[in-house]
């Protein structure tokens, strides 16, 4: 259904800032193609958005002085209270079951803490927003081409064996504040996406020939490495699809 | 290692590397080092503290900056002298279409576009005179590219309330670069870029 002008002019801070779903996403972009006041205003929020970006966004990095100074205050702060109710726990409770949770308690912990995990979990973010592309295209040569001067390392959008899978387009994303090329494949009309990366900066532990799963919220991501290029693929899809999708 | 060390570990593993944005939020809130030093060591000990009230899986940047807004607000927070901007919706959309008409007429006869000729500086001060809570809303979406919901889940307000607050914040901060637009003489307030060289200087010399 198509948009109006009201509508497209209520909401368009919410289309820039990446909010849309791919429905609302494509009823604005038709009416911006026949709309010039509208698509003339979207010109201009973006430009100024950007600017207002570049303007901000130079980083000061922490001064050494501070980092010891967290290091030094982190190591006087006593023993936060998470411990003592493990230790009350187990008075309360058969040995044999506090020992289970405890060892739970420390895998899920540990899990949680993994850097690994915390890769998969910016991809989901950026998987489940699903953010506006900056190119559209299903040819994997257009989208390479698109990010050729963008990320210092080559995008080899990979392709997939299952033949209805196809490429819808890419954007430049930053995960865990390293480049990263972001595409998205459509299969069955749901949403995967595919996230490149450079494996010696985000040491994902995306080890050769090794594919690592993490299902998080409903979601499943396999991270592994290729060619010298880290991939991180996300998806709702059940954890068996994903398995035949990138056929491991 | 004993239990308190590796646990320590754990957390500075996790939460260091985001120390480099979040000093940069630290100084945007405070404006200055000295409190955004103070700042910084209160929200990681404080983060520590109630590290198991993180919830994994979560996004830890976003919990983090949570943490660091309510240590600001509770104890950090000086009352600043900020000149609100106090302007009423609709003025804000008229100036919007002027600004927007300038720029994209600049923009199609190929000239210095209007807006690379606001510098960073002048940014940064309209920022700076934002009403703060319009302000957080914004630099938290343009500068940290935090989702809606995540906004919100930081500044503690409903997902609507961030919005209007980015829409009412990005209008304010329009506004301001607008006025300094014109009075640079960049834009004339009826929304025509001044191009006679002549006729701003005649103009400079009478005022």
């Amino acid at each position: 259904m198509g948009m109006e002008c009201r509508e497209v002019q209520g909401f368009l801070h919410a289309y820039l800032d990446g909010e849309f779903d791919e429905e609302e996403r494509v009823a604005i972009v038709a009416h911006l193609q026949t709309c010039r006041r509208c698509s003339e205003l979207v010109s201009f929020e973006r430009a100024l958005r950007e600017k207002v970006r570049r303007s901000l966004s130079e980083d000061t990095p922490v001064p050494d002085t501070l980092r010891s100074r967290v290091h030094k205050a982190l190591s006087q702060v006593e023993e936060p209270g998470e411990s003592w109710t493990v230790r009350g726990l187990r008075w309360l409770i058969p040995a044999a079951a506090a020992a289970m949770l405890l060892v739970g308690a420390v895998i899920s912990k540990r899990q949680a803490l993994r850097p690994a995990n915390v890769l998969a979990e910016s991809t989901i973010e950026w998987h489940r927003r699903n953010i506006p592309l900056d190119v559209k295209a299903s040819s994997p040569e257009t989208v390479k081409g698109f990010f050729s001067d963008k990320v210092p390392f080559a995008v080899r959008p990979p392709v997939f064996k299952q033949r209805q899978v196809q490429l819808v387009g890419g954007r430049f994303v930053s995960l865990r504040e390293h480049a990263a090329a972001y595409l998205v494949y459509r299969i069955d009309g749901r949403r995967v996406s595919v996230f490149i990366f450079d494996p010696t900066v985000l040491p994902a532990e995306a080890q050769r020939h090794r594919v690592r799963w993490h299902q998080l919220r409903g979601y499943s991501v396999a991270v592994y490495s290729s060619g010298g290029t880290g991939y991180a693929v996300a998806s709702d899809m059940a954890p068996e699809k994903m398995v035949h999708l990138i056929g491991y | 290692m004993t239990k308190a060390a590796k646990k320590r570990k754990a957390f500075e593993k996790e939460v260091l590397p985001h120390l480099d944005p979040l000093y940069g939020m630290a100084l945007r809130l405070t404006s200055n080092e000295r409190d955004a030093e103070d700042l910084i060591q209160d929200t990681v000990v404080k983060a520590f503290r109630f590290f198991d009230r993180y919830e994994p899986g979560t996004n830890i940047k976003a919990w983090l900056f949570k943490v660091l807004v309510n240590v600001f607000y509770n104890t950090c927070r000086k009352q600043r002298n900020i000149q609100r901007l106090h302007t009423e919706a609709g003025e804000l959309d008229g100036h919007l279409d002027l600004f927007v008409a300038s720029a994209t007429t600049s923009a199609r006869d190929g000239e210095t576009q209007l807006l690379d000729r606001l510098a960073a500086k002048e940014i940064r001060a309209a920022m700076e005179e934002l009403p703060e809570e319009f302000r957080l809303a914004v630099i938290l979406c343009d500068v940290y590219d935090f989702s809606y919901k995540e906004i919100a889940e930081i500044l503690g307000r409903p997902v609507g309330t961030v919005m209007s607050r980015l829409h009412r914040g990005r209008r304010l901060l329009q506004k301001r670069l607008y006025d300094y637009a014109v009075e640079q003489g960049y834009i004339r307030p009826n929304g025509k870029k001044m191009t006679d060289l002549d006729t701003y200087r005649r103009k400079k010399e009478g005022t």
